[in-house]
């Protein structure tokens, strides 16, 4: 859990950080080695006087005959530490290097020496990193021995890698880290735009500065789309208010009429089924209206306690549903404090009530319950119910479920897709369930922050 | 055309007299027709099909009493027409709102409407609500109906139309009157709003009906400007009380 918090990689600041890290490390560190390998070929030529010299004059040194008799080895040893000079001697009979002491025994150093101990006279042989001089052919001993003197080369003796890489670390860490950040920063930005923007606030635009990127080019078609889709909106607003005034002029005026017909007692059957269809016309223009309303509303929430918001919709079934001569049980409704857009979750509550009372035989059942994060309504009848692949559709605008609930049964059909809607626009859940031995059962689930 | 009868629900007979009242709504043709009928019912019918000039003459002398009131009209909206027409006069007015839109309703309420009446409505209805203001002004005015009730800092002139509270004038909407009327008359008891819909309203309360918690409200905060403590005491889910004492 913590870990894929603070992975970096969860985040798209935390990928390019590390990614543009990484390159350069790895950039760096292999120019370092491509630099160190790229170096110059192994070069011959004539040594100086004055290296002939110090070789002539170690030669003598190695040469004098000692008090007691010590091994070359040793001698070599005190020679070397004495003059400051890394002395090599090749042994022609034994086919041995006898070497400095010190690290430098390296064998591709001695290697070179052996191959170098042919030449007849001292030549030079340099390398990037050292000065091999000799041979000086020498006797000792009745041995014949090779003579090679070697040393740093000149101006080559930097060894840049090892301090090198904490700052190359670094550097490119600040660099990477600056880059990762900008790139991110305004995508973070038109996120949180986009955000907003869903949630229907349609004046959420983003401002990315003074960039000329490509970023800076989404962020300006954003901004368009915002733009207009808020054009859009507002356009179907007023159509929809324009379409709801315009029906319900006419349809008030037809009522009227019919109110002077009726009053004139010219009262013919074909008047009160007019009457009827008006009526009819009417709820479904009103619930229409509601359904798109409560689709398009961003709701204002507040804080209340639970009771306080279902105790007035219980009573309203109650009382709706005595008048049908049916039953409802309540259960006790838990207090606690809930965050709901008050109307909309009535309307919720009310619409699966309403269309529970109306399809139940004798009762319908709610029980009211919470959890640490989330309270339900539950609300079963004991109704013909349904077929399970249809629970899902009823929430559908002008779902008829069959026969059995036609459209004698009064409903537009729209009520249980405004209790869906309203009810997601808490982020909570409806769900139609067969309920046994029959009946339906919905349950209404929302979050306690909405 | 022969003349028009009178309608057979013969509901406004009793009436002591043929109120007035003033129709304003911009649609010409209802208007038009609602005058007819109304008219037929025994009332006096003045049309304002324009909500500036409907303004004047309601608060001109004619004296009406009772506007019925579109809230959707151009210029001068049904709710800024009550905002104003409130600011002197208590006259009844039933909103003309439009159906499905529970803020118009909640609003015009609060505004001070006595009733509301979704738009489109049924003939009946509108005359039933009509009656029902008409019955209580009846019963207002009638002479041993007047006296004076006094209950917990509240003195209620039923002749008079009047409310003090806390020695000060309360200006309340005949709704209003009639709902602190009928609590006043049983304080201490718990008044349901089913009573309440029926004595006040004059319809019986309908499911999701909350224009009685409305008009509580607004008496509520009425008599809150002159007196701190809560007088009307809300029962849930059941009605109201008016306490006796604070």
């Amino acid at each position: 859990m913590i870990f894929n918090r603070i992975n970096p990689l969860q985040r798209l600041v935390g990928r390019l950080f590390l990614f543009f890290w990484l390159t350069l490390t790895l950039a760096a560190v292999i120019a370092l080695f491509v630099g160190r390998a790229a170096q110059p070929e192994p070069e011959f030529g004539s040594p100086t006087e004055e290296e002939i010299a110090q070789l002539n004059v170690l030669a003598v040194r190695l040469t004098e005959r000692p008090l007691r008799p010590v091994p070359l080895q040793d001698r070599i040893d005190v020679l070397s530490r004495e003059t400051q000079i890394s002395i090599w001697l090749f042994d022609v009979e034994k086919n041995r290097v006898i070497t400095p002491p010190g690290p430098a025994r390296r064998s591709a150093k001695v290697e070179e020496i052996r191959r170098l101990s042919g030449q007849l006279t001292p030549i030079s042989y340099t390398t990037a990193r050292h000065r091999l001089i000799g041979p000086l052919t020498l006797t000792h001993r009745q041995r014949t021995l090779k003579l090679f003197v070697s040393k740093p080369t000149l101006g080559q003796r930097i060894r840049p890698f090892f301090w090198l890489i904490p700052l190359v670390l670094f550097i490119s860490m600040g660099v990477s880290y600056i880059f990762a950040r900008s790139l991110a920063r305004p995508i973070e930005l038109l996120r949180a735009g986009t955000k907003t923007l869903a949630r229907g606030n349609w004046s959420a635009r983003v401002d990315v500065g003074t960039r000329r990127d490509e970023i800076a080019e989404l962020a300006s078609d954003f901004n368009q789309m915002a733009e207009q889709l808020a054009r859009l909106w507002s356009s179907q607003q007023r159509l929809l208010a324009d379409i709801s005034h315009e029906l319900r002029s006419p349809l008030t005026r037809l009522q009227m009429a019919l109110g002077l017909i009726q009053q004139q007692k010219m009262d013919h059957p074909a008047v009160s089924r007019i009457e009827k269809e008006v009526q009819r016309m009417e709820l479904l223009i009103s619930q229409l209206l509601m359904l798109t309303k409560t689709e398009t509303h961003s709701a204002s929430k507040q804080t209340l306690i639970l009771s306080s918001i279902l105790s007035p919709v219980f009573s309203d079934a109650e009382f709706e549903a005595a008048a049908q001569g049916k039953r409802c049980n309540f259960s006790a409704v838990p207090e606690i404090w809930v965050t709901v857009n008050l109307e909309l979750i009535q309307r919720a509550v009310e619409n699966v009530l309403r269309n529970a009372i109306k399809y139940c035989h004798s009762t319908i059942s709610v029980l009211v319950e919470c959890t640490e994060s989330s309270w339900s309504v539950s609300i079963s009848d004991d109704g013909p119910g349904l077929v399970p692949a249809e629970c899902e559709q009823i929430f559908a605008p002008f779902y008829r479920v069959s026969t059995s609930r036609e459209r004698s049964s009064g409903g537009t059909g729209l009520g249980l897709a405004i209790a869906k809607t309203a009810v997601e626009l808490h982020h909570g859940t409806i769900q139609a369930t067969t309920h046994q031995p029959n009946g339906l059962k919905v349950t209404i689930a929302v979050p306690l922050e909405g | 055309m022969t003349p028009r009868q009178s309608s057979g629900n013969g509901s406004n007979k009793h009436f002591s007299r043929h109120y007035s009242i003033l129709i304003v709504d911009d649609d010409e043709e209802l208007t038009e027709m609602l005058h007819s009928y109304l008219e037929a019912e025994n009332f006096v019918i003045t049309v304002a099909n324009e909500s500036v000039a409907g303004l004047a003459l309601a608060t001109s002398n004619a004296n009406f009493d009772l506007i019925l009131l579109d809230v959707m009209m151009p210029y001068l909206t049904g709710f800024e027409f009550l905002k104003q027409l409130r600011l002197s006069n208590t006259i009844p007015v039933i909103m003309l709102t439009a159906r499905g839109d529970d803020y118009d309703r909640i609003l015009g309420l609060e505004l001070g409407a006595d009733d509301y009446l979704p738009k489109p409505f049924n003939h009946r209805e509108l005359l039933a609500r009509i009656n029902a203001i008409f019955r209580r002004q009846e019963i207002a005015v009638t002479p041993i109906k007047s006296q004076e009730i006094q209950v917990n800092g509240v003195i209620l002139h039923s002749g008079r139309q009047t409310v003090e509270c806390n020695e000060q004038l309360v200006t309340l909407t005949s709704t209003e009157f009639s709902i602190l009327h009928v609590l006043m008359e049983n304080a201490g008891e718990l008044i349901t709003k089913e009573l309440i819909s029926e004595k006040v309203l004059g319809r019986k309360l309908m499911a999701y009906d909350r224009s009685i918690d409305m008009h509580v409200s607004n008496l509520r905060k009425k008599l809150a400007a002159c007196d701190n403590s809560d007088k009307i005491k809300t029962v849930r889910g059941a009605g109201y009380l008016l306490r006796t004492h604070s």
